[in-house]
Parts: structure tokens; sequence; C-alpha cells
């Protein structure tokens, strides 16, 4: 994996985030609310991408802070994600738990981890949307909302969540191993996350496409 | 030596991940495969829920239809005729003015009187109103033991609980059923109705000694209605019915109800 190579996967990824965002805003008052959130989800991650590489291309800064900022964000837009998909419940347990990591990820940024790669952050978020998404597919057999899952474009959303922070776990718990040790070999690790990052984008695209065949013919 | 832990890194970084790669996999096909499992048999079982719904209300219809032509029938057979005959003695009575015409008109008119008693005796026994099922079942069999060549008994064990008239009215018109089966299609010498009390729960059984039937094929036969006739007004009574039939053993047939729980 060659630096070049890195940054291609890095724009193919950002891009693949503006358009995601874009797609999910198109028809934006017959769009589910968890659709909506979605785009905003991608909209946040296109931005802190885009912040990190005109730091580090252009002003050769420290990118890991718009990762930073943006890792806090997530974790409520996906949240809400989650509450809407899971039947708008419990929604203290919500609040709750991203007060709780919005403390714990400061807490990393200013003390732990600084203006390292904040690995701890992506720990706990991997963990949390873990257990959300499992979650939501056991929902998904008690409440049997439909014959066909494949039309159910949270079925595809969360598919692609599990599918990355499962994916991404084992490389964000040894992120700190492979920053000190590989300096120069980590490239390929983090290569296989934003090609990781970029199937899971894929598999959101099919789930946003069903939810607009959907409005157009529903069934 | 140096690269040793990083190979193991390395090694385990990759083996975690796919692992749990292959985990993600599995968990959405099997969700996709078990949650279309579920819906599917779930379709299953409402679309055998709701044939079985028709036939009952198909069976519920046709009992209502046969009832209504077998009063028609009754009526202009019995009652219509002996009225018409009635009309015909009192013209030739009051032509006449002979005695003998007065006599016959009388005893029409008297049988006339009983057929329409019996009629709505056959609809609605005032026994079962007022004395209860057991009486009522008695009476049933001493009338038809009168009317036919069959012997009918009646056989009482336990002490009798005093029914809801609407309960023991559905007991009475099944035995009514069994019993007319046994006689049209079994070709039975003996019929037997047995009432065993033991609280909470009643047993009625009609057993006789005639040709027996295949529960199977009689459901296949037009359509089966008189079974599930027979189920249906089991069901709502909240009771279960146990057919115990085959070709030439006689049938015994055993209702079962929890008369407490009503």
């Amino acid at each position: 994996m060659t630096p070049e190579l890195y940054i291609v996967l890095v724009y193919i990824q950002t891009g693949l985030s503006a358009f995601i965002a874009g797609f999910a805003f198109w028809k934006f008052n017959s769009r589910d609310q968890i659709v909506k959130l979605i785009g905003l989800a991608f909209l946040l991650g296109f931005l802190s991408n885009s912040a990190a590489l005109v730091m580090n291309l252009i002003f050769k800064l420290n990118p890991n802070l718009p990762q930073s900022i943006y890792k806090i964000l997530i974790f409520w837009v996906l949240g809400a994600i989650y509450y809407h998909a899971l039947g708008k419940r419990n929604k203290l347990i919500y609040i709750l738990l991203s007060l709780a990591f919005t403390v714990f990820a400061l807490i990393n940024l200013l003390v732990i981890q600084k203006s390292q790669i904040n690995s701890y952050a992506s720990i706990v978020t991997a963990i949390i949307i873990i257990i959300y998404a499992v979650h939501y597919f056991y929902r998904l057999m008690i409440d049997l909302p439909t014959l066909n899952l494949q039309r159910l474009p949270m079925f595809w959303f969360n598919a692609a969540f599990l599918l990355f922070y499962s994916g991404a776990l084992f490389l964000f718990v040894f992120t700190d191993y492979l920053v000190n040790v590989l300096n120069n070999n980590l490239l390929v690790y983090w290569g296989f996350h934003n090609i990781l990052n970029i199937v899971a984008h894929l598999i959101m695209l099919v789930g946003l496409w069903i939810d607009l065949r959907n409005i157009k013919s529903p069934s | 030596m140096d690269r040793s832990p990083e190979y193991q890194v390395a090694f385990l970084i990759v083996l975690g991940t796919a692992g749990m790669l292959v985990l993600v996999v599995a968990i959405v096909l099997f969700v996709i495969v078990y949650q279309k499992r579920i819906l599917q048999s779930q379709l299953e079982k409402q679309q055998l829920e709701a044939n079985f719904q028709q036939k009952m209300l198909e069976a519920a219809l046709e009992s209502q239809e046969n009832e209504r032509r077998r009063i028609a029938a009754d009526l202009h057979d019995s009652v219509g005729a002996m009225l018409a005959t009635v009309k015909l003695g009192m013209g030739n009575m009051l032509r006449s003015g002979k005695t003998e015409d007065q006599d016959f008109t009388r005893s029409v008119l008297d049988e006339t009187i009983s057929s329409v008693r019996k009629i709505s005796r056959d609809l609605m026994p005032s026994t079962l109103e007022h004395y209860g099922l057991s009486a009522a079942l008695r009476e049933f069999c001493e009338r038809l033991q009168q009317s036919s060549d069959i012997t009918f008994s009646f056989i009482e064990e336990g002490e009798a609980s005093m029914l809801a008239l609407r309960d023991s009215s559905t007991l009475y018109r099944i035995v009514q059923e069994l019993v007319s089966n046994a006689v049209k299609h079994s070709g039975a010498k003996v019929v037997t109705i047995s009432l065993t009390w033991k609280k909470p729960e009643l047993m009625l059984v009609v057993q006789d000694n005639g040709c027996g039937f295949s529960v199977e094929e009689k459901k296949k036969q037009n359509g089966g209605l008189g079974l599930y006739n027979l189920e249906n007004r089991a069901r709502v009574l909240g009771a279960t019915l146990n057919y115990n039939s085959a070709p030439a053993t006689g049938t015994r047939i055993e209702l079962r109800w929890n008369y407490e729980k009503t």
C-alpha cells in the first residue's frame, strides 16, 4: 500500500460520503427521519474527512482533531438513528449513553490520547454500535415487519454499520501498537479500514436506493 | 526477533477482523432466513385458521337451513295437512250435523295440537329449560324409544349440576345431531347416551353398535359439514370432541367439557 493509493482511497471514501449525503437529502420532505439522519451522518463524515485532508495535505497540520470531534458527533447521530429504528423506546438510555460517551471522548481528547488517533473513543463507538446493530436484528425477528427484509432500507443501513464496525474493531484495538511500532507499515491496515468503509458506503447506497424505490412505488 | 511480535499482532488483527466479518455475514444470513421462515409459518397458520373459520361458518349456515327446511316440512306435511282435514271435517259437520263428523273433526284437531307440540318440543324442549339437561336427555331417549325399533338408553353418573340454558341447549343439540346421525347412517340396533358428572368436568358419550365410519373420509365427503357443525358447537362451548369409530366396529363419540370454567 503506497501513500498515493491510500490517499486515493481516502478521496473515494470522502466522495462517497458526499454522494450519500446528497442522495439521502434528495426529495427531503418525503424521506423518513432515519434517512435524513443517515444523510446528516455522512455529511459530517464528508466534512471531517475534507477537513482532515485540507489540514494534512495543505497546511501540514495534525489531522486528528476533526476526526476526534467527528467521533463525538457521529455517536449522537447513530444513537438517534437506532432510537428511531428501534421504535422510539428508551429515549433516556440513548441520551445518557451519548452524554457519557461525550464526556469520555472529551477526556480522552484533552487528557489521555490528546492529539494522537483517539482509538479509545473508536473502540467504545464500535462496541456500542455493534450492540445496537445486533439488537436491531433481534427486534426484526420479534416484530416481523415484512416478509422481504431486503425491501427494508434500515436492514441495509444496519448491515453496513455492523460490517464496518465489526470489521474495524480489531484495528481500533491495536491502533496504538500500529502507530508506535509499525510506522511505515500501518498504511496497509488503514488502507483495509478505508476499503471496509467504502464497502459499507456501497451497502448504505443500496439501502437509500431501496428507500427511494419504496417512496416511488409503495407496496 | 523484532518482527515476531509484529507478525503476532498482524496475525491477531487479520484473524480477529476475518472472524468478525464472518460473524457479521452469518448474522445477516441467519436473520434473513429465519425471519422469512417465521413469517411463512405464520401466514400458513393464518390461512389454515381462515379455512377452518370458513368451514365452520358454512356448517352453521347449512345447519340453520336444514332446521328451517325440517320445520317447514313438519308444518306443511303434518300441521298443514291436518288443518286442511279439519276444515273439510267442519264443512261436513255444518252440512250434515252428524255426531261422527264432530268426533272425527275433534280427533284430527287433537292430533294437530299434538303435532304442533311435538314440533315445538323438537325446537326447544321445555324440559330442558325447566328441569335441566339430564331430564331433557332422559325424555329424549324415551320419546325416541316409543317411535323406533332401535333401543335407546340413557345412563347418568355423578351429581348433576344446573347449567346455563345456553350451554345445556348446545349440549342437547350435539346429542340430537349425534343420535340423528346414528339412526340415519349407522344401521345400529342399540344407541346409548351416557352423562357423567365428575366435577369440574362433564363427559357426554353417544355410543352405537352400528357400522361405524372413517372420520377422515367423512370430513372429505360433501365438505364434511356435519362433523364441522358438531365441532363448531363444541368449540363455542369450549369442549373437546373425540371420535372413536371405524368401519364395522361401531361408534363412540365423547365430549368433555369443564363446566366450571364458563
